[in-house]
């Protein structure tokens, strides 16, 4: 076996995985339902991981998984225990040609089956976090260990996880479908929720050592690309991949070389990613000209501003603080007036903010949160009360678990 | 009088059961079953899948919150109920000591509500078609309505028959679609009793099988073609709004019948 046949099929089965996994689980799913469906398309792989290196990579790799698959599938199903539906499904996919379903690989529908497994594991009905690990599992098509490493629990305890929420799509009949236009923009909610929730804790991991996970991110970024298109372009789908792109252009400046946080008073503007940025800020603009902006729209803008200033001290903070006002009349949620509170003392000086900041201790959402110790430490530091800024940092360093930001205060924490 | 018996059990044991002991479990069901329904007495009965599949619907301020999960985490869970119609208490406590479940959980005992004369639903002889629906396009849910009955005692003659009526709606509305099977109100727990074995003794105490703030105070039975319209049906129960809808897939036994 020539070792480049084996780094081709290697590569092929790589971008099988990263691009085509989930439109091909998504057209079996829709054949025979999401149990059948996973474990037939994992042993597909198994064999092409088996097979490729020797006989080499088929022309259409997707199409080869799928046809496996789809065999697969079948005789999953005729070993199931036969009820009358089964038995229906077996034949359905009997009678379906190879050819018409691998035509179907090639049809625009497809998408619309990526569109509903894109729903169905972000249904209401699955908990939050769960809905994030399918979604993972099944769009972005990482492995269970991978899902299980970032929610920090063991594989064993993920594998539980998703077989349980399968078993709660399956058994429950969680729809797999589109839901009506009528329902689109709630059930949207969620699914955009989720990628925002993919692409935070890529941005600062909950725990850790590093600051940031950019695959994470990187990931979250791509699916809400795949959901633009999916969703031809819902200006709610639009505003939130222009946040998080308008964020992600940042990445290479977040940190140094070995990993220290930067803030972004103390970013090298020259990193950031300006065709990311330009991109982010295109699509802000078509989504406003949709219609009133949504709480992603107006975050996208303020992010938009940061990216805007060539240094940190010419940022607009007084349109920032202006936008988070107008975010705090959708978004009822502490952590935003806290933002604003510091958007403000850069322009009304840190006594102002640090009222405003002080203000909040003890509101529920925010109290105990590192952040606003951080926010409380900064201002401190700024008006020259050293001690209770170096107490402030201190409270912060005991909240926050991720290790990057645990040394950046600490450093900030020396400077007061 | 007519009862329910409700069949509390750990879910966990059956998770670790293996195939063989699942097997006998409900073979043993279906035997007690149709001892049951051969006597002509039973009313309706349903096994649930477990409480992993079930989603709790809650309705505030007119909008929807829809949760995974069942109404309340507890150590034994709710997985199935009979309904009879008994001669006295001791012959429903009898019948609850012979489900199998009894042998390692709890059955408790409620009565069912007595509806006020002239409040159960008219006969269908005036109601256009009912459409048939079928396990071929629809599944079967158990909704469980779980609210403080507390409030029941506080409230006012007029206010409980406003509610009342909102339930005597629901139900026309679900008979006329065909997505009612059946469904009952269940009168307090103070009138509950729990009933287990140990060994071949049966133990019989007072009060339901677990004292929460919120209660079971009743259930429906329906079809609906997916989760999404089971939920959309839990939502219009006057429940929803004080309490909690748990919706529960009901298993398909249809193989033990």
């Amino acid at each position: 076996m020539l070792p480049d046949a084996q780094r081709e099929a290697r590569d092929a089965i790589q971008r099988f995985v990263r691009d085509d996994r989930a439109r091909v689980l998504a057209a079996l799913v829709k054949r025979c339902g999401f149990d059948v469906a996973e474990d037939a398309l994992d042993t597909a792989i198994e064999l092409a991981v088996r097979q490729w290196p020797d006989e080499g990579v088929p022309a259409s790799p997707a199409a080869w998984v799928m046809a496996v698959a789809r065999r697969r599938a079948i005789d999953a199903l005729r070993r199931r225990v036969v009820h009358s539906q089964a038995r229906a499904t077996v034949r359905a996919m009997r009678d379906e040609h190879d050819a018409n379903a691998l035509a179907a690989l090639e049809d625009e529908s497809f998408g619309d089956d990526r569109l509903r497994l894109f729903f169905t594991c972000c249904h209401p009905a699955i908990a939050e976090d769960t809905r994030i690990a399918l979604a993972l599992r099944w769009l972005s098509g990482l492995s269970t260990e991978d899902v299980a490493r970032a929610f920090c629990v063991a594989p064993t305890t993920m594998a539980q996880r998703l077989f349980r929420a399968k078993a709660k799509i399956e058994t429950a009949g969680i729809p797999y479908e589109v839901p009506e236009k009528s329902e689109l923009r709630g059930r949207l909610a969620s699914v955009l929720q989720v990628l925002y929730a993919i692409f935070n804790e890529g941005y600062v991991a909950t725990t850790g050592a590093s600051l940031q996970r950019i695959d994470l991110s990187d990931e979250a970024v791509r699916l809400a690309e795949l959901l633009c298109v999916l969703v031809e372009g819902h200006p709610d789908a639009l505003s939130l991949l222009a946040l998080l792109l308008l964020v992600h252009a940042r990445r290479a400046a977040r940190t140094t070389q070995d990993g220290e946080m930067i803030a972004l008073d103390e970013q090298d503007r020259g990193l950031w990613d300006r065709a990311m940025i330009a991109r982010g800020k295109s699509l802000l603009d078509r989504a406003l000209r949709a219609g009133p902006p949504s709480a992603y729209a107006i975050e996208a803008a303020i992010q938009a501003l940061h990216d805007d200033a060539i240094r940190y001290e010419q940022t607009d903070f007084a349109q920032i603080a202006d936008l988070y006002r107008l975010l705090r009349a959708k978004v009822d949620a502490p952590i935003v007036a806290l933002n604003e509170a510091v958007a403000r003392s850069m322009i009304e000086g840190p006594e102002a903010g640090l009222r405003a900041v002080l203000a909040l201790e003890g509101v529920e959402g925010v109290d105990g949160h590192h952040a606003l110790y951080a926010a409380k430490a900064d201002l401190l530091r700024r008006i020259g009360r050293s001690d209770e800024a170096r107490r402030a940092y201190d409270e912060a360093i005991a909240a926050t678990r991720n290790e990057a930001e645990r040394r950046f205060l600490a450093r900030r924490r020396a400077s007061a | 009088m007519q009862y329910v018996l409700l069949i509390h059990a750990a879910e966990s044991r059956f998770a670790n059961s293996t195939p063989a002991e699942g097997e006998a479990v409900m073979q043993a069901y279906g035997e007690y079953t149709k001892a049951l329904f051969s006597t002509g007495r039973a009313g309706d009965c349903a096994a649930l899948e477990p409480t992993h599949t079930a989603t709790s619907v809650l309705v505030r301020d007119a909008k929807r919150a829809v949760k995974d999960g069942p109404f309340a985490e507890t150590r034994e869970q709710l997985g199935g109920y009979y309904s009879i119609d008994a001669e006295s208490e001791e012959e429903a406590l009898t019948w609850a000591a012979k489900i199998p479940g009894a042998r390692f959980g709890t059955i408790e005992v409620r009565p069912i509500m007595a509806m006020p004369s002239g409040a159960a639903p008219q006969s269908s002889s005036a109601a256009a078609e009912v459409p048939k629906l079928s396990a071929e396009t629809h599944k079967q849910y158990l909704l469980l309505l779980y609210e403080n009955e507390r409030a029941w005692e506080t409230m006012s003659e007029a206010e409980r028959g406003a509610v009342f009526a909102r339930y005597m709606q629901f139900s026309a509305e679900i008979r006329a679609s065909g997505q009612f099977i059946a469904g009952e109100p269940l009168d307090s727990v103070t009138k509950a009793r729990s009933v287990s074995l140990d060994g071949a003794k049966r133990v019989v105490r007072d009060g339901p099988f677990a004292e929460t703030r919120e209660q079971l105070g009743g259930y429906y039975r329906v079809w609906a073609k997916n989760l999404d319209e089971a939920v959309a049906l839990a939502a219009k129960i006057p429940a929803s709004e004080t309490g909690t809808v748990e919706v529960r897939p009901v298993m398909d036994t249809r193989a033990y019948a």
